[in-house]
């Protein structure tokens, strides 16, 4: 299931801009602190082999030019599908009693 | 480790599981990882450190890929050497207590006793036991001169009452004060003899002994561990079940000879010890 999650956090990020892969990797580690670095990075090399990404070669000021990942069209449906799953789980949680404070 | 010996290693690992031009398209992005990171931080270490050994990162890799690798497990010496480590702090508190107090042999007993704690729980019970009955015969035999009579306050009147047939043997209240310290610290020492590992892994997620030796514990699909299989290794495994006599030697046995050198506690948690050298 958790994987699952990262996937669907990755992409979210990714949605407003795109990062490059070090961004992606910091911005989940900050939220998610026990998961395991590596695994995010190897989760958005999947993504985008599976066309839910692409990769935008941009130059950068400092060293060479970095591959920023961004969402395709493909990835946002993707996305959509998997925030509905996520909702109706937690509806799904909420039903048997437990609730979640907003 | 360095970048380069690092990604070395990653080639290494990788280049019997991968095609060439997956493994180029792999090496690059990690080449342009470490690159962009270094922008970021300054400390190749720190970089390493969150990606894990070479080995581990493989095992992720191919994880995503659905290809079958096995991780390399720490060999049985280090983790030998670890629990000699390991078992010399657990009994740190108890070997203070028992210098004070005057039974040195004691730790002994209780380091050999570590793979199995709650014998050495009872052995320090029945020490302590032997410890109490000797205390509360205690004696300051108070000498009461015809013109120095020292006079000391008795916390217990029912041991002035027996004691009153005998020759002033009764118990200081300096004595009783030291007394009950003494009784808290060796609770406090028991407390920790057991729950030495148990709490280094939950608050730290290694002991000293496999931070010396340079290797963790991880879950057989590469994960950390999580509290559950914290409480269950530790726990169930290392204090309940290594209690029952023959169990530690069939873990000896297992984490020998199995190729994942897992111990009885390892193969109930589902979990493994590897090597961390970064």
């Amino acid at each position: 299931m958790k994987k699952g999650i990262l996937e669907m956090c990755i992409l979210f990020t990714l949605k407003e801009t795109p990062l490059y892969g070090y961004e992606v990797m910091k911005l989940i580690q900050s939220i998610f602190s026990d998961v395991y670095s590596g695994s995010i990075y190897t989760i958005l090399r999947r993504l985008n082999q599976e066309g839910y990404t692409n990769i935008q070669k941009k130059e950068s000021t400092v060293g060479p030019p970095r591959k920023y990942y961004e969402i395709t069209s493909t990835g946002k449906i993707y996305l959509h599908s998997m925030t509905n799953e996520w909702l109706s789980i937690i509806k799904s949680v909420e039903i048997i009693g437990i609730k979640f404070k907003k | 480790m360095s970048k380069e010996k690092y990604l070395r290693e990653l080639k290494q690992q990788l280049e019997t599981h991968v095609t060439q031009n997956e493994l180029q398209d792999i090496l690059s992005d990690y080449e342009s990882f470490f690159i962009t990171a270094k922008e970021e931080e300054d400390s190749e270490l720190i970089i390493i450190e969150k990606l894990g050994s070479p080995n581990l990162l493989v095992a992720s890799i191919l994880a995503e890929k659905k290809i079958e690798f096995t991780l390399e497990s720490a060999s049985p010496i280090k983790r030998l050497i670890a629990f000699i480590i390991d078992a010399l702090v657990a009994i740190i508190p108890i070997g203070i207590i028992s210098i004070i107090i005057g039974v040195v042999s004691f730790s002994y007993a209780m380091f050999i006793s570590y793979p199995s704690p709650l014998i050495g729980v009872s052995i320090y019970y029945g020490g302590a036991m032997y410890y109490e009955t000797e205390m509360s015969v205690t004696s300051e035999v108070i000498s009461i001169d015809s013109e120095d009579v020292t006079t000391r306050i008795v916390e217990d009147p029912k041991i002035v009452e027996e004691s009153k047939d005998e020759s002033g043997r009764v118990l200081i209240n300096d004595d009783i004060r030291l007394n009950l310290i003494i009784k808290v610290c060796a609770v406090a020492s028991i407390v920790f003899y057991i729950l030495y590992s148990f709490m280094a892994t939950l608050l730290f997620k290694n002991t000293l002994g496999k931070k010396l030796m340079n290797i963790k514990v991880y879950k057989t699909g590469i994960d950390s561990i999580d509290i559950k299989d914290i409480v269950m290794r530790e726990c169930m495994g290392k204090v309940l079940l290594n209690s029952i006599p023959i169990i530690p030697l069939i873990s000896l046995v297992t984490m020998i000879f199995t190729k994942k050198h897992q111990t009885i506690h390892d193969i109930i948690s589902n979990t493994m010890v590897l090597n961390n050298k970064i």
